[in-house]
């Protein structure tokens, strides 16, 4: 059971995201398997993913993009308190990014950390459990990333959709905060529509049993009973943001929950970029900060496999606007970067033996 | 740096993080050293505008290099560490 | 200072598959003691120049190695001094000798490396430089390469540029059977082949060698009772340069080099012009170039005019690596120092062949560590 009740003190200070430079085109996935590739980029909704270069991973791109959020929050490091990094692709199993990141960031000794795991919702999770923590009071400043270098096994139907990325958000007192959380949820339950056991290279999954028992049944129930928690409706909210492992999963969620086009598109960056699961939705999040406007109000609804859904009410400030430039965007990185072919791809990701 | 001690021990391993440097020299190495994995990269002597000048990695992302550059100092892993190792995580130096 | 040299041997340098270390070693200490004409008892002290023993081959204790096998207790010492190991040999062989203790010296130089692969040779061969330079990943090529492609933006040169020591030193090798590569090559030969590190392609770059090269030192006194016309060593000096090339403000310049020959032109009495040959550490063609001007042949940034104009090339003013080179006749490590002072020694008692410098009077060797961590000048006059 979840108490009803709203943060008081706790907002987001400094925002940052990093995708890599290289994008693999669906078509080209396909095109290696004999598949249609092009029909598979209409059906999934996906062009392209975002795949990183042989010596990046889950933590050289949560400190790009806490650098970035760094740039926003104009802050000194060794205020933060908390640093939670959530991703499937941590580079150990046993020692955690978090202090290698804290480290690198020049954060000191002084902060609660563990690495957090929960598919693609860690990342949110991070979010929650830094949120937590500033708003008992315990520390002033934290960190919560979600990042992930995504494995796909070769020609699985994940490899299409699969990408790398990081969204890093520095959350902080009501005073400095840009954006503040009002509230938070998350419904949960042991659902097998992904798993990857420890030792094992790829993750599996159970195909179309990840659709209704998985996203959809976590994602919409999180978000009617937080809606019905906040007392609030879809239409309050200007933006809506979901988990996207796809395109057609969020605009199908989309459909069951009353979400209008215009709520939905500013986030859903899927089309372009793929599936950098603990990054996604907060990739998603990132994209509608640079472009919002002040007294705006948000939901998120991540989705993780495992299952379950964390769902945010957030609410933009007038200090937003001015930090919305002052650092790397979306945009940005939407714009300038190149192709790979497949076998790069796969030399990159150390797949070829 | 093969050895996890050395490498903790030197407590200015990433001082240059987020810095911007200039080019001096580079080169592309070809046949990489025992470690560094078969593909080549690029590798020069970057100069900061405190003093320091120092050996680095390139990253070069749709950039060419060349002398008078400049560059930016990231976090990046260095090359490749065998499975019971630990991940050589170092500052390479981005094109601007 | 007046070092006489005895005797010199040098073994044939190359790929020498049932030649292992021991047996390189003895071959050469053997035929220097013969070359000196003395009874390897007279020997007082030796001095072992070697690189990569203990990493490649596990073996350190080089100094019993040798009074194992040549059946001696002579005192004995391994000296380490990266690619300088050879030329520190010879001239700890002269401190020696020149302290009053000891009236005999023996160096030899000694290298055992094709026996592994060449990602672990190179791998090796990065212990002589910096710990950054290795823990980024740079080669041992690279390393010259980063100092190469400096010069060339600095003077204007071009890449063409590099290829006329590589050339100059074969077709001296070509005349040289101890050489590992005794046949010329052509231009287009050295432009077309692949590139290792921009711009250093690899007919730039010396190659892996076995091989071995020792001396006999002595006082004058030892030598009068000995009733030979002698040569002498008339400066032996070394200096230390920073490990790192990024520690240096100027990359195209070895000022271990520079310091160590102007200490030793001051101290034999003689300047560059006095020269009748030289042979220098050209591990690249680049380093042969940067040390002609390091050591006042010529003004800086003018050196590869000179390796086009033949006027360093074996018949011309002041010939450069008449032996082969690095390049050429091979560069096993330790043994480079050595048989560069062999080869002058041979060329002042006029034993040189083919590749004979006429009148040859005055000659200076040059040996050098890592990028210019260390450098050795030896001054050797009839």
């Amino acid at each position: 059971m979840i108490n009803n009740k709203r943060f008081s003190k706790v907002g987001i200070v400094g925002f940052g995201g990093y995708l890599p430079y290289w994008r693999l085109r669906v078509s080209q996935i396909g095109q290696t398997w004999a598949k249609n590739g092009i029909d598979l980029e209409k059906s999934l909704g996906v062009e392209q993913k975002a795949v990183a270069s042989v010596d990046e991973d889950c933590l050289t791109m949560a400190a790009a993009a806490a650098g970035i959020a760094f740039q926003r929050a104009a802050l000194a490091p060794n205020k933060i308190g908390a640093v939670f990094v959530g991703s499937e692709s941590h580079p150990y199993s046993v020692k955690p990014t978090g202090t290698i990141l804290a480290d690198g960031l020049g954060l000191g000794n002084e902060y609660f950390c563990a690495d957090l795991e929960f598919a693609c919702k860690a990342g949110t999770t991070a979010l929650q459990i830094t949120a937590g923590l500033i708003e008992s009071g315990l520390v002033n400043y934290g960190l919560a990333v979600g990042s992930d270098k995504s494995q796909a096994e070769p020609g699985d139907a994940l490899d299409f959709t699969a990408s790398a990325g990081a969204a890093a958000f520095i959350l902080g007192p009501r005073e400095d905060s840009l954006v503040d959380i009002l509230a938070s949820y998350s419904f949960c339950s042991d659902t097998p529509d992904f798993w990857r056991r420890e030792g094992v290279s790829f993750p599996s999954h159970s195909g179309r049993f990840s659709g209704q028992p998985g996203y959809f049944y976590h994602l919409e129930n999180c978000c009617q009973k937080f809606l019905q928690r906040i007392k609030m409706k879809i239409k309050d909210f200007d933006y809506v943001v979901f988990h996207m492992p796809n395109k057609k999963f969020p605009a199908r969620a989309a459909k069951h929950l009353g979400v209008e086009g215009e709520q939905l598109e500013p986030g859903l960056l899927v089309a372009k970029i793929g599936n950098p699961y603990s990054a996604s939705s907060l990739l998603g999040l990132i994209a509608v900060l640079e472009k919002a406007q002040d007294r705006e109000n948000i939901l998120l609804v991540s989705y993780g496999s495992g299952s379950g859904s964390d769902a945010f009410f957030l609410r933009t400030k007038k200090k937003l606007l001015s930090v919305q430039k002052k650092a790397k965007t979306i945009n940005q990185y939407l714009k300038k970067n190149k192709q790979i072919d497949y076998l790069t791809y796969l030399q990159n990701y150390n797949l070829i033996k | 740096m093969k050895n996890p001690i050395r490498k903790w021990r030197n407590k200015n391993k990433y001082q240059y993080l987020g810095k911007q440097g200039e080019i001096v020299s580079f080169t592309k190495v070809n046949n990489p050293p025992l470690n560094f994995g078969r593909l080549p990269y690029y590798i020069g002597i970057i100069k900061f505008p405190g003093g320091g000048q120092i050996t680095g990695q390139l990253v070069l992302e749709g950039q060419e290099p060349a002398i008078g550059k400049k560059a930016e100092g990231v976090l990046r892993i260095i090359g490749q560490a065998k499975d019971e190792e630990i991940i050589n995580y170092g500052v390479k130096f981005k094109l601007v | 200072m007046k070092t006489v040299v005895l005797g010199a041997y040098q073994t044939k340098f190359g790929e020498l598959w049932d030649k292992g270390l021991d047996d390189l070693l003895l071959e050469a200490v053997q035929g220097a003691i013969e070359d000196a004409g003395i009874d390897k008892r007279k020997i007082e002290i030796i001095y072992i120049g070697n690189k990569l023993a203990g990493k490649l081959l596990d073996q350190n204790h080089l100094s019993a190695l040798l009074g194992e096998s040549l059946g001696i207790k002579t005192p004995s010492v391994r000296v380490e001094a990266a690619c300088a190991s050879g030329g520190m040999a010879v001239a700890q062989g002269c401190l020696a000798v020149n302290s009053g203790q000891f009236q005999t010296a023996l160096a030899v130089g000694v290298e055992k490396m094709t026996d592994l692969s060449t990602e672990e040779i190179s791998s090796a061969l990065m212990t002589a430089a910096g710990q950054d330079e290795q823990a980024n990943g740079l080669s041992f090529v690279g390393l010259y390469a980063l100092l190469a492609n400096k010069y060339l933006d600095k003077y204007q040169a071009k890449e063409e540029d590099l290829a006329f020591p590589a050339i100059k030193n074969h077709f001296h090798a070509s005349l040289n059977k101890k050489a590992q590569f005794p046949f010329s090559l052509t231009l287009d030969q050295v432009v077309d082949s692949p590139i290792i590190a921009r711009p250093l392609k690899l007919l730039h770059c010396s190659p892996i060698s076995d091989g071995a090269a020792a001396v006999v030192l002595a006082s004058k006194e030892f030598a009068k009772s000995k009733e030979r016309k002698s040569v002498y060593i008339t400066a032996s000096v070394q200096r230390t340069g920073s490990l790192s090339l990024a520690k240096r403000d100027n990359l195209t310049e070895i000022e271990a080099s520079s310091s160590a020959s102007q200490a030793a032109y001051q101290l034999a009495g003689v300047s560059p012009e006095d020269l009748s040959l030289l042979e220098v550490h050209d591990c690249f063609s680049i380093a042969e170039i940067v040390a002609l001007e390091d050591l006042g042949i010529c003004q800086r940034g003018e050196a590869y005019y000179l390796e086009r104009n033949g006027e360093v090339k074996l018949g011309g003013r002041r010939p450069v690596n008449v032996s082969g080179g690095l390049k050429a006749c091979g560069h096993p490590v330790g043994a480079t120092g050595v048989k560069q002072v062999v080869e002058v020694y041979n060329q002042l008692k006029g034993r040189a062949g083919e590749r004979q410098v006429k009148e040859a009077k005055v000659g200076l060797t040059h040996n050098v560590g890592g990028i210019g961590g260390t450098a050795v000048i030896h001054i050797l006059q009839k």
